[in-house]
């Protein structure tokens, strides 16, 4: 079958009304949980995964895949609001969304990153569609070897992410390490740090530390401090929404790196929507020319992280969908609603179930028209979110976030951790430490370890292996650039132009 | 919060599932809704062949259900949930080889005694594992990795799903028996493993037969062997360990019903009975077999004596093979 009869194919397998009904219920239910805070997209998958029993399997998949890239856009709406993100990969936003709402422009923000998330969700389905094959091939050549070197860029090149003080920051990254240590070590199966509690035997939740940390700690730090909100009416009607001819200007690279960047962490299993957030931010902190100005309302600061996690969505979907290998416990849901029809999901998927590949491919542009049909009227509607008083509004922000956080795992343990680290993060915010690198050293640490450990003992404990593998030695030359970079700034005295700065 | 979550679990249920016909398999069980307890996440192996296993009782009875994931500690926590809960035969769960006979011979602090603390149900499946490699790789069977790896010990390289998981121990054990030293390389889960084999990085992996299935389909990676006693009518063309000169070799990851200890005689056989009347559906027996799986069922009793020999046989293992975790 040629591509154009695949084309064909997959468009009326997507547009028959049933798979199109399934298709607006996903999306439709995913932008809506995106935008309660806690609520992940693991936990509204996992709620709605029996439902899949009474479907067919493509309208299942396009269901599910919905709540997938749906939950992403819906994301960033509480980022940008109320500085309480709707899940991880959404917590990079609120470091610039947020202040642009204090400053009036939540709404030019929300459409924004509506577009933004719309772009990086059309290249993600473009290089799915093109190039699922070629790419996936490549993603093969990464092993642990070529992961560690990966990780130890993101790790360099966003340390600073937040800005301030560097020395506060690298706190922070080890502090998220040593939080990422805990629970059984994957190699020789001993617990570590975890007081003999079986609930930290798998480590510490991802959501539980998240949201804890942005969601918690901010509901804490507002407590007494807000009056009324002061929100100028005129600022959630349909015309504040506009943005103006520079944000315009200024959004296009952004939006064009972090699809790209968004993509790439896409394919690589194990990866995924979050860290290409987090690198698609730090690129452009450091490729920008006055990096002073994010933090603190910077457009490009939305656009970037926000194309990345949406074009990261669509193209986990190419190791998923054309070699059989899940990136993540979503991808791997996924998998398993198509084994309970009875169809093995693996390499021969696309081959032998045409109908349903390019259904769904082709389901994920018209998810993602409605999902733009759907968000650019909710803005205004979400908007006057802000005009709900405080002592109504935060309460029930930490009930979503409590119930999210319950619903990963059904750990009460978990809900639990979300107070802990609720408490810490406002500590830590108190005496300004930033919570964003505490994420990354999370997320990437243990990534790290399992990484460097595996391939020392792929390798017989031969070192040399990072500089012998082509993909892994470029990575780690790119590294020692931005060290040096950074040094050079920090030991050269500064002159007056425009020399960048460590940040 | 707990309740919150039941009501809505309970409400998707209600919305989600058509009427079926009440074929009253007991009159006055279960006279509410059914918790199973799956102890790993959504998605999984045992989390799809409980929901499928379920779906059928569920279909077959008329009774409800509320499917309860509560992953973590390789499935010891979500066990250790079943076994304290009332032992009216309305909270059950799937167990299987790692959290019912491995994990306490593994473990210090397990939170229960197998063989003491549950109520046998009965058995459900039972899926080999398969040792594949590269399509390129110099071993074109068993004998050929065993030669090597004796020709210089520590040369083979094989990977698993994880440390202490039922495919970990069986290498071990066939380490054990075959007098070989191999070096254990662990993985999360079997994402990065078949990439990893695919491209040659690692010798050998050991995975469930369901896992490696569709890649050895596909020809992406060729199974070597399988470790259960007779060869799988899905890969006729593979054989058997034991048929290597190891006379008995067998290991399986097998998945059982079970519910706290103490659940009365009477409501242990009509969920016996509704198991096995689940497992005899022929739809259920297709879907299952595809992927690589046997069905077992039997009775309770069956099922007790099974599970006190698998208990000391894993224990034998983990002696054997020096692994231990704490």
């Amino acid at each position: 079958m040629s591509f154009a009869d695949n084309l064909v194919l997959g468009l009326q397998t997507a547009l028959s009304w049933y798979n199109f009904f399934w298709c607006f219920a996903g999306v439709f239910l995913g932008t809506l949980l995106g935008v309660i805070p806690g609520i992940g997209v693991l936990a509204a998958i996992s709620m709605l995964f029996p439902l899949t029993f009474q479907l067919d399997a493509t309208a299942a998949l396009i269901m599910l895949a919905g709540i997938w890239y749906g939950t992403t856009y819906g994301g960033s709406t509480a980022a940008i609001l109320l500085n309480v993100p709707g899940s991880p990969a959404n917590a990079i936003t609120s470091l610039d969304g947020y202040p642009m709402t204090r400053q009036g422009r939540g709404g030019v923000a929300l459409l924004m990153t509506t577009v933004a998330s719309f772009f990086g969700g059309s290249v993600g389905i473009i290089l799915l569609m093109a190039f699922a094959g070629t790419i996936s091939s490549y993603a093969l050549r990464f092993s642990s070897a070529e992961y560690f070197s990966l990780m130890l860029l993101g790790l360099v090149a966003a340390s600073n992410i937040s800005g301030g003080s560097i020395i506060k920051g690298l706190i922070m990254v080890c502090l998220g390490v040593m939080f990422g240590i805990v629970g059984s070590d994957i190699y020789t199966g001993t617990r570590r740090f975890d007081f003999g509690i079986l609930d930290l035997a798998d480590g510490i939740n991802l959501i539980a530390l998240a949201m804890g940390l942005f969601g918690v700690a901010e509901v804490i730090a507002s407590v007494g401090k807000v009056h009324a909100q002061n929100v100028d009416p005129d600022s959630v009607k349909f015309s504040a929404m506009k943005p103006t001819r520079d944000d315009v200007r200024r959004s296009w690279f952004p939006m064009i790196r972090g699809s790209a960047v968004g993509s790439f962490f896409g394919t690589l299993p194990g990866t995924g929507p979050s860290i290409a957030a987090f690198m698609a931010y730090a690129i452009e902190r450091r490729s920008a020319k006055e990096p002073e100005r994010f933090g603190k309302g910077a457009i490009e600061g939305i656009m970037a992280p926000e194309s990345a996690n949406n074009a990261a969505d669509q193209t986990s979907f190419i190791p998923t969908l054309a070699l059989g290998i899940p990136g993540s416990a979503t991808m791997a849901l996924m998998l398993g609603a198509l084994m309970i029809h009875g169809i093995a999901p693996g390499p021969q998927l696309m081959t032998e179930q045409p109908s349903l590949f390019w259904g769904l491919v082709m389901s994920f542009w018209i998810g993602n028209i409605l999902l733009l049909i759907l968000n650019i009227p909710l803005i205004g509607l979400w908007v006057r979110l802000l005009m709900v008083p405080y002592q109504w509004l935060f309460p029930a922000v930490l009930m979503f976030i409590c119930i999210g956080t319950y619903s990963v795992n059904n750990s009460a343990f978990d809900v639990l951790l979300v107070a802990l680290f609720g408490c810490l993060g406002y500590g830590l915010r108190a005496f300004g430490y930033p919570a964003a690198p505490m994420l990354l050293g999370f997320v990437l640490g243990p990534m790290m370890e399992e990484h460097f450990r595996r391939a020392m003992l792929l390798s017989r404990g031969d070192l040399a292996t990072f500089i012998d593998r082509p993909i892994s030695a470029t990575v780690l030359a790119f590294t020692a650039i931005i060290l040096l970079w950074g040094l050079k700034s920090f030991i050269l005295p500064k002159k007056k132009t425009a020399t960048p700065p460590l940040a | 919060m707990k309740l919150n979550i039941r009501r809505m679990t309970g409400a998707a249920l209600l919305v989600t599932s058509a009427v079926f016909a009440n074929t009253g398999l007991a009159q006055d069980f279960p006279g509410g809704n059914i918790t199973f307890t799956v102890p790993y996440p959504p998605g999984g192996g045992t989390d799809i062949m409980a929901r499928l296993v379920v779906e059928k009782i569920r279909e077959q009875s008329g009774w409800t259900f509320v499917v309860q994931n509560q992953p973590g500690a390789g499935g010891n926590i979500g066990l250790a949930q079943v076994s304290r809960s009332a032992p009216n035969g309305l909270n059950i769960g799937m167990g299987q080889t790692s959290n019912l006979a491995v994990n306490p011979s593994l473990y210090a602090d397990i939170p229960y005694d197998p063989v003491q603390d549950f109520t046998p149900l009965a058995a459900v499946a039972t899926q080999p594992m398969a040792i594949i490699t590269f399509p390129g790789s110099p071993f074109t069977n068993l004998g050929d990795l065993i030669e090597a790896a004796r020709a210089k010990p520590g040369s083979v390289l094989y990977g698993t799903p994880g440390t202490g998981t039922v495919s970990h121990l069986s290498m071990e054990l066939l380490a054990t028996r075959a007098g070989l030293k191999l070096d254990h390389v662990p993985y999360t889960g079997i994402a990065q493993a078949i990439s990893d084999v695919m491209g040659g990085v690692v010798d050998i992996y050991i995975g469930s037969l369901p896992s490696v299935l569709p890649h050895v389909r596909a020809g992406t990676v060729r199974a070597l062997a399988v470790t259960s006693p007779d060869r799988s009518s899905l890969l006729p063309d593979v054989p058997t360990v034991a048929s290597f000169g190891f006379d008995g070799f067998e290991t399986a990851d097998w998945k059982a019903i079970v519910g706290p200890a103490g659940i009365p005689a009477e409501r242990v056989e009509t969920l016996n009975a509704a198991i096995n009347a689940a497992l005899a559906d022929d739809s259920l027996r297709a879907v299952l077999e595809a992927e690589g799986s046997v069905i077992l069922g039997g009775s309770a009793e069956d099922l007790a004596s099974f599970l006190a020999e698998q208990v000391k046989l894993w224990a034998e293992v983990v002696e054997a093979s020096g692994a231990s975790v704490n």
